[in-house]
C-alpha cells in the first residue's frame, strides 16, 4: 500500500511550485544538450554537478535528474533530422529515423520517436515501481552468469539484422565490431590487444565517436557524394502539415503498444547490466522489432516501426539502472555513477539503506524521470518544427556545418584529438558499409557487446565454473537464446526454399 | 571547371594557413615576452589556467579538481578550465600534464599510486618522470581498507590468516589499485585468498559481495564507508597514514601489525608510501620557480579556505593537504626502492603473474 501512497505524496512534490521550475529548467537544458551531437546525459550531469552545492535535496535530484532524462529526446530529434546521433543511445534511430525524413515523414517520425521516448521511460519506471518493494532481490538475482547470457541473447540478433538474404554479410560486420571492441587492455588478461604501440588506445575505442563516425559522419559522405537535401520530398512546408504528422506520429506509437511494451522491456532488463549504457538496447530492441515484423524487409527504408523500437528501448532502461542505484546505492551506468555524486553533496547518503531511509526521494526520482520524459517529449515536438525548416536546405551548404558540430562533439568529451581522427577513420568505414550492403547495426551490436561477454564469461567460469549456466536464471536466459536461434535458421531454410521454388 | 575550383581552394587554405601561423607566432613572441617581465601575480591575473584531469568527468578525480578550481581561480586571479583528458588508466593525462609547455599555465590532477606502479615497474608509454615534476601539492592519501561481506565467518584479519579454505576476494582490472593491493597483501602474509579480476568496477564488486560470490575487496576508505555504515560489509585490514593506524579507523590493524617479516614490512611499506602519495597536483617540470612557489601559495591558500573546506565535506571527499615540497620528497622516497627483489613483486603484481 505504501507504494500508492508514495507515489502521490511524490507527485504532489514533483509539481510543487518549488520544484516543477528546476524540473522545466533541466529538461530544457537536458533537450539541448541531447540536440548537440556528442554531448550526452552523462555529459550533461557532469556539467550540473558545480550547481547543486547549494541546493536542497530534493531540488537538485529533480534538477539533474530531469536533464539526464530529456537527453533522449532531444538525440532522438537531432537523429531523425540531421541524420547524426544527438547522444549514443540515440544510433539505433538513424537506421529508419532519416529515411523518413527524406520521404518527407519527419513529422511523423519525431511525433513517434518522442511518445516512444515518452512510454519506454514511462514503462520503465513502472516496473521499477512494481518492483520496489522486492527490488533487492531482483537486482541480485543478476551476476555474472545472467549477464553473459543478456549479452550472448543480443548478440544473436545479429543475424536478423543483415538485409534479407545477406545474413552472410550481417555476420561478417558483427564479427568485425566484435573484434574492434577488444582493442585495447584487456581486462582478464591485461594484455594491450591492437593498440600498435598508441596509448590512446589503451582504454579501447570510445563508444560515442565510432557511433558517429559509423552512422553520421559515412551520412554526411553520403550526403555530400549524392548532393540534393536531407528531405528529397518537400511536399508540404506548411508547418500545420508538420504539425499533422506528428500528431499521426504519436498515433501510431500508441497504435502499436504491444511493440512499445516489449522492446520497453528489453531496454529495461538490459539496463540492469552495469556499465552496459542505453545504446546497445536500442539496437537490440530493433532487431527484435525486425524479427517479429511481418514486413522485416522494408526496416532500414524509413518504416515508423524502425524508430519506435529503438526510441522506446532507450528510455527505458532507465528504469532497470535506477534499480541497482536505489535498491543498494551502487550505480549501474555511469549516469547513475554521477546521480550518486550529487546525492552525496545534497547530503543525502546513497547505501543499501537508500530504499528505507529516503523512500520519499524515491518516488521523487521516479516522478522525476516520468515528468522530465514528458516535458522533453512535448519541447522536442516543439522544437521539430523550425528544425525541420533546415532539412530543405541543400547539401554542400549543411554537410560542412554538420561536419563541424559532429567532429566537435567528438572531440569535447574527451578533449581528444584522436577521438576525431577515429569518428573520420569509421566515418569511411561506416560508408563502405552502407555502400557495400555490411549490416551497421550488426557492427555496433558486436562492438559493444564484446567486452561484457569476454569480461562476464572469465568471472562466471572463475567464480561458478564450466557449469555455470545450469541456475535457473541463466539456463532459462540459455534457452531462450538457443531458441531465438533455432526459430532464425529454420525461417531461413523457409525462405531459402521459397526463393528456390520461385526460380524454378 | 571542378579542377580550376579546386586549385583555387587549394591556394585559399594554403594562404589562410600561412597567415594563421603567422598570427600565432607574433602573439606566442609577444605573449613570451611579456611573461617574462612580470611578477607572478600580475603575470597570472585574467590567465587561462588549465587544470588537467586524466579521467571522465564525474569520477572521483574529477570531483576533486572541480570542487578545487573555484577556490584555485579565487586566489591566483586565473580562470582555471577542468579539462577531462582520460585514456589508457590515466596515464594519457599525467604524460599531457608532463610534457605542457612549463609556463604555469598548465597543471594536473592524477592518480599517483598509477603513475608510480606505471613508473615503477616500467611500463611502455610512460612519458614522464615523477621526480622532475614541479609538484604544487597533494589533495587527500588513500586510506585503503580490506572490507569483507556481511555474515562472513571471517571477521577478523587473524582470521583469515588462519581460514582453511580459500576466500575469494574481487578486483577491478589487472594491475588496478584494488588488484595489486590483494595481491600483495596475499603474497606478504600468506593469505589463503584466491583474486578474482576482471570486474568492471568496485561497484560491481559490490554487487558480488551482496550476491555471496566474493567475500571482500580492497578499497578506498572513504568509498568503502556507505557499505560499512549500512553494515553490509567490515574492514579488518588497512593500509594506514604513515604506518600508523589512521584517525578515522582506529580499532582496524593495518598491514605492518600483522607482517611476519621484516622483507614484508618493506615491502608493505612502498605500498603504504604509494597510497600516501594519491591525489597530488603537478605542474610540468621546468616552470619558473617563482611561479611554481605563486601556485604552491593560492594551493595553500586554496585547500585552506573555508568555502572549499565545506564544499569538500558536503561531498565527503577527504582531504590531506600536503605541501609541493613535502610531495616532491615523498614520491622521490617511494620511487628508491633498495631492493631489486621488491621491485620484482611489484612488477610482477601489475602483470598479473603472481
Amino acid at each position: 500500500m505504501y507504494v500508492v501512497d508514495g507515489l502521490l505524496q511524490g507527485f504532489v512534490t514533483a509539481v510543487s511550485p518549488e520544484l516543477l521550475p528546476y524540473l522545466v529548467v533541466g529538461a530544457v537544458l537536458g533537450l539541448i544538450i541531447g540536440i548537440i551531437p556528442g554531448l550526452s546525459g552523462h555529459f550533461a550531469m557532469a556539467m550540473m554537478i558545480p550547481f547543486v552545492f547549494r541546493m536542497d535535496a530534493a531540488v537538485g535530484v529533480t534538477f539533474i535528474l530531469a536533464a539526464h532524462a530529456a537527453v533522449a529526446q532531444g538525440g532522438g530529434v537531432t537523429a531523425i533530422l540531421f541524420a547524426t546521433p544527438g547522444t549514443g543511445q540515440n544510433a539505433a534511430t538513424l537506421l529508419d529515423g532519416p529515411a523518413m525524413t527524406e520521404k518527407g515523414e519527419a513529422g511523423r517520425a519525431i511525433g513517434a520517436a518522442m511518445t516512444a521516448c515518452f512510454l519506454g521511460a514511462f514503462f520503465g519506471v513502472f516496473v521499477l515501481t512494481l518492483l520496489l518493494p522486492i527490488l533487492r532481490r531482483v537486482v541480485l538475482l543478476f551476476g555474472p552468469p545472467e549477464f553473459f547470457m543478456l549479452a550472448v541473447l543480443a548478440l544473436t540478433f545479429i543475424a536478423v539484422l543483415g538485409t534479407r538474404g545477406n545474413t552472410n554479410k550481417g555476420l561478417i560486420a558483427g564479427a568485425l565490431g566484435l573484434l574492434f571492441s577488444f582493442v585495447g587492455m584487456g581486462s582478464v588478461t591485461g594484455e594491450r590487444r591492437f593498440t600498435f604501440g598508441l596509448l590512446e588506445l589503451w582504454d579501447g575505442l570510445s563508444m560515442v565517436p565510432v557511433l558517429l563516425g559509423v552512422f553520421a559522419v559515412s551520412e554526411m559522405i553520403h550526403l555530400w557524394i549524392e548532393g540534393g537535401a536531407l528531405a528529397r520530398k518537400a511536399t508540404d512546408e506548411h508547418p500545420r502539415a508538420l504539425q499533422r504528422q506528428i500528431f499521426g506520429g504519436l498515433m501510431d506509437t500508441v497504435r502499436r503498444w504491444w511493440l512499445v511494451m516489449r522492446c520497453s522491456a528489453i531496454g529495461t532488463s538490459m539496463g540492469l547490466i552495469p556499465g552496459l549504457g542505453s545504446a546497445p538496447a536500442a539496437f537490440v530492441a530493433y532487431g527484435h522489432a525486425k524479427q517479429t515484423s511481418k514486413n522485416p524487409e522494408k526496416f532500414g527504408t524509413g518504416t515508423v516501426e524502425g524508430v519506435i523500437a529503438p526510441e522506446s528501448a532507450n528510455d527505458a532502461v532507465e528504469g532497470g539502472a535506477l534499480a541497482s542505484t536505489l535498491a543498494f546505492g551502487i550505480p549501474g551506468s555511469s549516469s547513475m555513477a554521477i546521480l550518486i555524486t550529487a546525492l552525496i553533496i545534497l547530503g543525502v547518503e546513497p547505501g543499501p539503506k537508500f530504499m528505507v531511509e529516503h523512500l520519499d526521494l524515491v518516488f521523487l526520482m521516479i516522478w522525476t524521470v516520468v515528468l522530465g520524459n514528458l516535458v522533453g517529449t512535448l519541447l522536442g515536438m516543439a522544437v521539430a518544427n523550425p528544425l525541420a525548416r533546415v532539412t530543405f536546405l541543400r547539401s554542400s551548404l549543411l554537410v560542412p556545418v554538420l561536419l563541424t558540430v559532429i567532429l566537435t562533439g567528438t572531440f569535447v568529451i574527451h578533449s581528444a584529438w584522436f577521438d576525431m581522427i577515429v569518428a573520420l577513420v569509421f566515418g569511411l568505414l561506416g560508408y563502405a558499409m552502407k555502400r557495400l550492403d555490411y549490416s551497421r547495426p550488426a557492427f555496433i551490436i558486436g562492438f559493444v557487446l564484446g567486452l561484457m561477454v569476454e569480461r562476464n564469461l572469465y568471472l562466471s567460469l572463475k567464480l561458478y565454473g564450466s557449469t555455470f549456466f545450469m541456475q535457473p536464471l541463466s539456463l532459462g536466459l540459455m534457452l531462450l537464446t538457443i531458441a531465438v536461434l533455432v526459430y532464425n535458421v529454420l525461417k531461413m531454410v523457409k525462405e531459402k526454399k521459397e526463393e528456390d521454388s520461385l526460380g524454378r | 571547371m571542378k579542377e580550376l575550383l579546386f586549385v583555387g581552394r587549394f591556394k585559399r587554405i594554403v594562404y589562410g594557413g600561412l597567415v594563421f601561423f603567422f598570427a600565432a607566432g607574433v602573439t606566442l613572441g609577444v605573449r613570451t615576452a611579456e611573461a617574462q617581465s612580470k611578477k607572478p601575480a600580475a603575470f597570472y591575473k585574467g590567465k587561462v589556467l588549465t587544470f588537467i584531469v586524466p579521467y571522465t568527468p564525474g569520477g572521483g578525480y574529477d570531483v576533486y579538481a572541480r570542487i578545487l578550481a573555484p577556490y584555485l581561480e579565487k586566489h591566483t586571479g586565473t580562470r582555471v578550465i577542468v579539462r577531462n583528458m582520460p585514456g589508457a588508466g590515466g596515464m594519457l593525462g599525467v604524460n599531457e600534464t608532463y610534457n605542457a609547455p612549463p609556463n604555469g599555465l598548465t597543471i594536473g590532477i592524477q592518480n599517483c599510486v598509477g603513475s608510480v606502479t606505471n613508473q615503477l615497474t616500467g611500463v611502455k608509454g610512460v612519458r614522464y618522470d615523477l621526480t622532475k615534476f614541479s609538484w604544487i601539492g597533494r589533495m587527500a592519501i588513500n586510506l585503503r581498507v580490506l572490507v569483507m561481506r556481511k555474515g562472513s565467518d571471517i571477521t577478523s584479519i587473524q582470521k583469515l590468516m588462519n581460514a582453511k579454505r580459500t576466500v575469494k576476494i574481487g578486483a577491478t582490472g589487472l594491475g588496478g589499485s584494488t588488484y595489486v593491493d590483494a595481491v600483495i597483501t596475499k603474497k606478504v602474509l600468506n593469505l589463503p585468498t584466491e583474486v578474482i579480476h576482471g570486474y568492471d568496477s568496485s561497484p560491481a564488486v559490490d554487487l558480488g559481495m551482496l550476491r555471496g560470490e566474493i567475500e571482500g575487496q580492497w578499497g578506498s576508505y572513504s568509498s568503502r564507508l556507505k557499505m560499512m555504515k549500512a553494515g553490509e560489509q567490515f574492514a579488518i585490514l588497512q593500509s594506514g597514514d604513515k604506518g600508523k593506524r589512521d584517525s578515522r579507523t582506529p580499532d582496524i590493524p593495518t598491514f605492518f601489525e600483522v607482517a611476519p617479516s621484516e622483507k614484508g614490512k618493506r615491502i608493505l611499506s612502498t605500498l603504504a608510501g604509494m597510497h600516501e602519495t594519491a591525489r597530488p597536483i603537478a605542474a610540468p617540470p621546468g616552470i619558473p620557480q617563482e611561479r611554481l612557489e605563486f601556485l604552491q601559495q593560492a594551493f595553500y591558500k586554496a585547500m585552506h579556505d573555508p568555502g572549499f573546506l565545506e564544499k569538500a565535506k558536503k561531498a565527503k571527499r577527504p582531504l590531506n593537504y600536503l605541501s609541493g615540497e613535502e610531495m616532491s620528497k615523498l614520491v622521490k622516497s617511494v620511487l628508491e626502492i633498495p631492493e631489486e627483489d621488491i621491485k620484482q613483486i611489484f612488477i610482477q603484481a601489475v602483470k598479473g603473474s603472481i
